[in-house]
This record gives C-alpha cells, structure tokens and sequence, in this order.
C-alpha cells in the first residue's frame, strides 16, 4: 500500500492543474483510437466548435506522435489542460536528433506564417503529398491554421542520440 | 458497373457510390489507419466510372448531370489528400462535358468544415454548393 499516497498525490496534482486528459506510454492506432472514442463518449470537451476543433486537433497531435516517434517502443505523453478560457493539448515524444534540425525549420516556418500564407502553404503541400502519393505533412499545418497558429515547440536533449520532441497547442474557447 | 458500397466503421466514413441511382455520398468520420488503402478503391471505382458517363453521354445523347456529396463530421489532414484526388477526378469529368456538382454539407456551427470545403473549392473550381446540416 506504499504508493496509496504517491497515488493521491499525483491524483490531486491532475485536478488542481485542470488535466482533464492523461496518457502515458505506448502510443499506436489503436490507442489513438480508443482515446479518441472515451473522448467522444464522455463528452470531455464542451459541445460547440470549439470541442470540434479541440477533437480535430487532438486526432492531429496524437497522429503526429505516431509519426514522429523514432522509435515506437519508448513512452510518449499526452495531457489535455480545461481552463475557462482555452484548452491546451501537450504532447511529448522521442525523437533522433538527427532528424531535428530539418524538422525545427518546417516548425518555425510555420509558426510566423499568417493565416493567408498558412493557407497558401497547405495548399502547396497537399498537391506535393499528392504527386508524392504521400500523406504526411498536412498535420501540422491543420493544427496552425485550427488553433489560429497558437502552439510552442521544445526538443529537449535526453543523450547524443535523442530528444524529447514536445508540442504544445493553445485552443482558445469563444 | 457494380455499386461501391463500404460501411461506416468508427474511424472510416460510409461510402456509396452507386450509378444506378446516381447516389454519391461520403459520410460519416474518416481518420483511416491506412488512407491509401482505404481510398485506392473509391479511386479506381471513380476513374471506371468515367466509362460509364461516356456511354451515357454518347448513347443517351442528353447532358448529364451528378451531385457528389461530402457529409463528413470530421477528416483528418490524410484523408484531405485523397478528397482532394476525388474533385479532381470530377473535375477530369466536367472537363470531358458532364455537369458535377459537390454538395458540400457542414454543421452551421463548424466554420472549420466549411472553411475547408471553400479551400477545395478554390483549389479545384467545381462548383460547389454548401449546405448546412439539419
């Protein structure tokens, strides 16, 4: 029974600091999918747009984890923060720091585009994904031009080989 | 031509596409594990169809006239690339002389599924007409 307090502790620790979502761990299709559908179920997000942009962004986040995760075996995180104001979807992974350095460019490119060049340059990117017959790089411009390009990045360092990738995205209710 | 019928699951929308009654509909949620496999055969079934039209056309002599519509709830980034593959193959058939329209449903509160259909709109320049939900 040594952990009951630990347990509390942490318990506690989720509802003061509004997480109405937590995940831990393992993240695949089928994980993604059953978040997604408790989600729903429950109602977790209010019924307006806004729980609609908040689910479309949540699909996006978790998807993207999926894809960047260099390494599938390691844990990655979830957590979804409710405040009267916003929502804020926090999503954490491993990922080489090899492949960082490209990665930081699309990121920061992204992220002082205004809507209009948003827009222009999902476009470009759709008809390339098409020629390419690839379907990857849509997320993250779906999730600037959803949260009105309200979201942060951090690689932090863990050794030589890795990084943990962590997004953060701001959705602020009407 | 056979129908195409594939039903809703909990992430991949329903789709018919049955030429005997010229019903075109894509509904539902689509957030597929694998995009390309699901839609490979929407894909294939659209470019056979254009035989179809062609015989129709040339055969029955009359202008024809489709809608397709799109009633989705919600699409990932993904599958916007294979919508994008769908208008573009209607528009091939409106270019070849057949009358498409995409309807184009959203929830009136869902600014973000009309903004989207707008955005396909401007990249394909069907004619698109938006209605919103019941």
């Amino acid at each position: 029974m040594g952990k009951t307090n630990l347990s509390l502790l942490i318990y506690k620790f989720l509802v003061k600091e509004n997480i109405i979502l937590s995940y831990i761990g393992l993240f695949d299709n089928k994980l993604v999918t059953s978040i997604l559908n408790s989600v729903k179920e429950k109602n977790l997000f209010d019924k307006s747009l806004v729980s609609k942009r908040v689910y479309s962004i949540l699909v996006e986040s978790l998807e993207n984890v999926i894809k960047h995760s260099d390494d599938l075996e390691s844990n990655s995180f979830l957590f979804v923060y409710k405040y009267s104001s916003h929502y804020c979807i926090v999503t954490g992974n491993r990922i080489s720091n090899d492949s960082i350095s490209e990665f930081k460019n699309q990121l920061n490119n992204i992220k002082k585009s205004s809507e209009l060049e948003l827009k222009n340059l999902y476009k470009q990117q759709i008809f390339s994904d098409r020629l390419r017959d690839n379907c990857a790089g849509l997320g993250m411009f779906d999730i600037a031009l959803k949260s009105r390009n309200k979201f942060d990045f951090k690689f932090i360092s863990i050794n030589e080989e890795f990084s943990i990738y962590m997004l953060q995205i701001r959705i602020d209710i009407l | 031509m056979n129908a195409l019928i594939i039903k809703q699951t909990i992430d991949t929308p329903s789709i018919v596409l049955d030429p005997i009654n010229r019903i075109f509909i894509i509904s539902g949620e689509s957030r597929p594990e694998n995009p390309r496999e699901f839609f490979k055969p929407v894909l294939d079934w659209l470019l056979a169809y254009e035989n179809t039209l062609y015989y129709l056309k040339n055969e029955g002599g009359k202008t024809i006239e489709l809608n397709f519509t799109f009633k989705l709830d919600y699409f990932n980034s993904a599958t916007a690339k294979y919508i994008l593959d769908i208008l573009l193959i209607i528009k091939k058939f409106q270019n070849n002389g057949y009358i498409y329209n995409i309807l184009w449903y959203y929830d009136e509160r869902d600014d973000d599924m009309l903004n989207s259909g707008q955005e396909f709109q401007s990249m394909t320049l069907l004619n698109f007409i938006f209605r919103t939900l019941v």
